[in-house]
């Protein structure tokens, strides 16, 4: 009796066992076959992105591991040694190749950098023509680089310029990046024939620009024409012409005390500003900036059209002023939104458009003033060298900016359909496309012009009756300020 | 401000533009300084991008560390120039110098809050404007200095271990959040928000301070003025 | 003086200037001399260019400059050539307040000694005879001898709650003895307390002031005030905006003290007279118009309280002018210019008498012996079958009885 329990017992647990373990001794090599490619390991861990990676590497570290790319062998060989010191050594190869991981396994879609990096903003300021341009075509070897006819986009190359195909492999990142490796006499890829620095301090006071000097060594190599000479000197200029005007002004007596001491005349003066800005006040002044200061109220009293005229000038240039700050907002604290992408896309309608318009109504603006000046005698007579001078240094800026406008679409290949847009710049390029200029290369130097124009503008500016765009606005304000107080 | 009540003259146009000097360059050093101790705050990110990413935070934060050090120097200079040509003195009366007197007067001050005592008597410069001044001091120093090890590590280490680098950093970043937290709370609270000072102590600005603030704020100057006429006629603001 | 006063704000009103030439548009003179050198434009630049020449930049480091005899005659004249009207002032799209840089403008060249002669006999009379005319002060109540009863309040009480200003203009010039004996009968008939300083009514200084000579109104402005004082008024009523303003801005400043007693002007008083019910009119069916002093309404600000009055006439038609209120088209009569140039001054009033006509009013009405003084005139040279009244006059007028 008991040997029979005892002998069932042992032959129901040995089938037990069996019956257990046979299926997973089994699976195994089954399950390894299947589980060697579909499997999840947690890629925020070392040990999980070395499993990840190990995958990989089993074909891709392989030296017979290559694809046909126009009857040729295209090397896909990757040392993971090599790799592991990269940059990005410390990802797993499918944080960046996301596409890869399933059947047929082939790339279709670039490399996803925007997943982890977010520096749309020091890209805008290089110029939004880089959004057109993928990652990988600056900031990785090899240097071959080419513009994709559909798309419009600037990638890396697969063959160099002789048709052999390019070993793109190496995982290295190219530090610094260099800008000439697209910006250079005679390139395919619709870039200027020389780097330009990005719009800075100067610029941001009509463009979507940052307010920042930009010294070409923070950009590394090949920074020559990427310094920006022009706004630090202009402004330098400026604040001269501040300080001088500054020690003219407090020469004046101040509270009707004469034989003031400077340090005497800047407390009562500190002292009455203290006085609005910490006080209800403060509102009020804020009034007379806006009716009087902007909205020209005291303009209008007097004669509509002057007020027209004036408005056509001022208005739209704050409005670009506006646009510029707002798109700098959006890029520093939302740079991944839509509306961000939006705005920072010159050639985007709306965002082209605006800007065009603007522009285009201060030309009008001005034209309308100029042969004011120039058909009533009266104003005829009132008006000096140092008024024309300014005057046409204005018009040069608005001149030229069209003309740059107009060579940046021809240069940059911007389709017909979208410059259409920029109806100013897109009339402007049509004459220009008549032209023998080489323009790819002249463009740089358009651009120079345009920014050296301003620089000058800027830098005279004080010393000139144009001072009445700051010194104007903030006297209307003050002067309301003191009549309400009477 | 009323025409008719009588002023007297405080701070004058070198201590008014050394404020300023000392405000701008604070708030350039703060600003760029915790967007990268704190760097990994949205808020710091954001930071970083308006003040032209890291290399416009770091020329930022240098260009201010310049300042502060120009207005410590210039504050020493004025220190001589006012012992020496002036004849001040940096130890009697109007000092700024601490004294046993400043514990006296905190102590009074506070049973004079719960209503035990009545308002402390206090020279030119009360106990918390002296801890004012003395925690800039301080702070600059320290911060300086170790801001210094910091921004020139090989020439640091010529005469200091390597583990200075790793000390420099902690003191410099954590006074700095000490200094910063200080200004926000402390000063912020003396020169704005007190009743008597509410919006906004202009002194530092205009350099002049009322009569009514003089005896009540500073009686034992206001004594010692009663009693040099001289001295009271020369800082009257006629 | 002059220079040395300018203010920080006056200083940074003189790089305000955009040249844009709106007060060259509205300029009352402009037109009557057309030339640049007329215009406020060239004064503003002149200015600055002499303030340049004392602060600038240059000055400081190369030595004052100084500009040729020829440039400040030439500046001279512009800047006497003018009626302080402040049209330009009230036009400027950024505020610049031109009038009082002109007035700074007139003391530089009386200190640098480049000013109409005539002004010199206007200082010495003004000092020492204390009117303009240069008569005997105390002929000053001369006016009201041809009253039917002259009231206590003229003949001069010790203390009175009203002292009634009269001004040097009705008290010297018989074209306006009609205004002085017009306010009083409405006074009495107001049943006020009043008095006249009699031949202690000193001239108040303003053309003194306005020719760039304010330097020698002191004793004049303590005279008065002390008159006045001494006579416990409460409020000073004055008979000519010019007065007024004067009374109102100038002597607190000259004095360092508040006045201690209201100052109006006579229409503000008429105003409150008949809205308190205090004065009965009868009907006066007649159409007028109303002349904004320059003085009264730029200046000071009052262009309600005269129209008030006229429209609280019963039967009155009230018609206004082209150019009224803000914008009203200067006298010709101010600032002084009567005393270098009277083609100027008849040229101005005849195009404001143009105006004037064009309502097809019977009457123009204005609140300024000065201005009714030149109005007057104009209307007689051009033979114009138009009165001239004085705001004062028309309520005597439409007394009732």
């Amino acid at each position: 009796m008991r040997i029979r329990l005892i002998s069932t017992c042992v032959v129901s647990f040995a089938i037990l066992l069996l019956l257990v373990a046979t299926p997973s001794l089994a699976q195994e090599p089954e399950e390894q076959e299947c589980w060697a490619c579909h499997r999840q390991p947690n890629l925020d861990t070392v040990a999980g992105v070395e499993a990840a990676n190990q995958l990989c590497l089993d074909c891709h570290g392989e030296a017979d591991t290559f694809k046909e790319l126009a009857g040729q062998k295209v090397p896909l060989q990757v040392d993971g040694a090599t790799y592991g010191e990269t940059r990005h050594g410390h990802l797993a190869c499918t944080h960046c190749h996301n596409t890869v991981a399933h059947s047929p396994h082939q790339e279709t879609a670039p490399l996803a950098c925007g997943d982890c990096h977010d520096n749309l903003a020091q890209h805008i300021a290089n110029g939004d023509a880089h959004l057109t341009v993928e990652c990988s075509a600056c900031h990785f070897e090899p240097e071959a680089v080419v513009r994709d006819a559909e798309s419009g986009v600037v990638q890396q190359s697969g063959v160099d310029d002789q048709g052999m195909a390019l070993d793109r492999t190496s995982h290295q990142m190219t530090e610094p990046v260099d800008c000439q490796r697209c910006h250079y006499e005679g390139n395919e890829v619709g870039a200027s024939s020389a780097a330009l620095p990005p719009k800075g301090l100067l610029c941001f006071a009509c463009h979507d620009a940052s307010p920042v000097l930009y010294a070409g060594s923070a950009f590394g190599a090949g920074a020559g024409m990427r310094t920006d000479w022009v706004s630090a000197p202009a402004l330098l200029v400026f604040c001269l012409g501040l300080v001088v005007a500054s020690s003219f002004w407090l020469k004046g007596t101040v509270h009707g005390k004469a034989g003031l001491s400077v340090d005497e005349k800047l407390s009562y003066i500190a002292g009455d500003a203290c006085g609005i800005f910490f006080s209800r006040r403060l509102f009020t002044l804020l009034k007379y900036l806006v009716l009087d200061g902007i909205l020209l109220r005291r303009t209008l009293r007097e004669s509509v059209s002057r007020w027209m005229m004036h408005g056509l000038i001022l208005w739209p240039f704050l409005g670009r002023f506006l646009l510029g700050v707002l798109t700098w907002c959006a890029a520093s604290f939302w740079p991944a939104a839509p509306l961000t992408q939006t705005l920072v896309n010159k050639n985007a309608p709306p965002v082209a458009f605006t800007y065009d318009f603007l522009a285009f109504l201060i030309v009008i603006g001005a034209i309308w003033a100029l042969m004011r000046r120039a058909l009533d005698s009266q104003m005829r007579e009132i008006t000096s060298v140092g008024d024309v001078v300014i005057t046409a240094l204005l018009g040069g800026i608005f001149a030229f900016g069209f003309v740059v406008e107009g060579a940046r679409l021809i240069v940059t290949q911007v389709p017909g359909a979208q410059a259409i847009y920029s109806f100013a710049g897109y009339a402007v390029s049509l004459v220009l496309r008549q032209l023998p200029i080489d323009w790819p290369s002249l463009y740089s130097y358009l651009w120079w012009v345009h920014a050296a124009l301003v620089a000058a503008f800027v830098a005279y500016l004080p010393f000139s009756k144009f001072f009445h765009i700051l010194v104007g606005p903030a006297l209307a304000t003050v002067s309301g300020l003191l009549r309400e107080k009477e | 401000m009323s025409e008719t009540r009588t002023q007297y003259w405080r701070l004058n146009l070198f201590h008014r533009f050394i404020h300023v000097l000392v405000m701008v360059s604070f708030a350039g050093a703060a600003v760029s300084g915790m967007s990268l101790k704190f760097r990994t705050a949205p808020w710091a990110r954001v930071a970083m991008q308006l003040m032209g990413g890291v290399p416009g935070e770091a020329l930022i934060h240098r260009v201010s560390a310049v300042v502060i050090a120009v207005y410590c120097l210039l504050h020493f200079v004025y220190i001589i120039y006012y012992v020496i040509r002036r004849r001040g003195s940096i130890f009697r009366g109007p000092s700024m110098l601490p004294h046993p007197r400043d514990v006296v007067d905190l102590w009074q001050h506070l049973l004079y809050f719960v209503g035990r005592r009545p308002r402390p008597k206090f020279d030119r410069f009360t106990y918390w404007e002296k801890f004012d001044y003395w925690a800039v001091f301080w702070g600059v120093l320290i911060i300086g200095l170790s801001g210094l090890v910091l921004w020139f590590p090989e020439v640091a280490t010529r005469f200091l271990p390597g583990i200075a680098i790793n000390i420099a950093h902690i003191m410099h970043s954590d006074e700095a959040v000490l200094a910063v937290g200080f200004i926000f709370v402390v000063h912020m609270f003396n020169t704005h928000l007190r009743a008597e000072k509410f919006p906004v102590d202009t002194s530092i600005f205009t350099g002049k301070v009322s009569e009514e603030e003089l005896r009540e704020e500073h009686a034992l100057e206001w004594e010692r003025m009663q009693e040099d006429p001289s001295l009271m006629e020369e800082t009257r603001v006629k | 003086m002059g220079l040395d006063t300018l203010s920080v704000k006056q200083l940074i009103e003189l790089d305000a200037c955009t040249r844009c030439g709106l007060c060259i548009e509205w300029c009352s003179n402009c037109p009557e001399i057309g030339e640049p050198i007329a215009w406020p434009r060239e004064k503003l630049q002149g200015l600055k260019s002499l303030a340049r020449k004392r602060f600038g930049i240059r000055a400081r480091l190369f030595g004052r400059g100084s500009p040729t005899d020829e440039a400040l005659e030439y500046f001279s004249t512009s800047i006497y050539d003018c009626t302080l009207c402040a049209r330009c002032a009230e036009v400027c799209p950024v505020g610049i307040d031109t009038r009082s840089l002109w007035v700074a403008a007139r003391e530089e060249m009386v200190e640098r000694g480049h000013y109409p002669k005539p002004f010199d006999t206007l200082r010495e009379t003004v000092t020492t005879q204390y009117n303009i005319s240069g008569d005997n002060n105390e002929e000053r109540l001369i006016w009201s001898e041809n009253l039917e009863a002259i009231p206590d309040g003229v003949k001069g009480k010790e203390e009175a709650e009203i002292v009634y200003f009269v001004g040097c203009t009705p008290s010297f010039y018989p074209q306006t003895y009609g205004i002085p004996q017009a306010a009083v009968t409405v006074m009495e008939k107001a049943e006020l307390d009043f008095t006249t300083l009699g031949a202690e009514e000193w001239c108040c200084g303003y053309p003194l002031i306005i020719a760039g000579m304010g330097d020698a109104t002191r004793e004049l402005v303590e005279h008065n005030v002390e008159e006045v004082r001494r006579r416990r008024a409460t409020k000073l009523v004055a008979g000519c905006p010019s007065c007024y303003h004067t009374w109102l801005h100038e002597y607190p400043m000259v004095i360092g003290e508040p006045l201690g007693f209201e100052v109006v002007h006579m229409s503000q008083l008429l105003e409150q007279l008949l809205a308190d019910g205090c004065l009965k009119l009868g009907e006066f069916p007649r159409s007028v118009t109303y002349h904004d002093p320059c003085d009264l309404g730029r200046n000071s600000g009052v262009y309600e309280a005269p129209r008030n009055v006229i429209r609280s006439v019963p039967g009155i038609s009230f018609i206004e002018m082209k150019e009224s209120g803000r914008y009203a088209l200067c006298c010709g009569g101010g600032g002084d210019v009567a005393m270098c140039n009277q083609e100027l001054v008849e040229a101005v009033a005849r195009r404001r008498l143009q105006q004037a006509q064009a309502t097809g009013a019977q009457a123009l009405v204005s609140a300024c012996q000065q201005c009714k003084r030149t109005l007057m005139t104009a209307a007689r040279q051009e033979k114009v079958r138009m009165r001239v009244l004085d705001i004062v006059e028309l309520v005597a007028a439409a007394l009732e009885g």
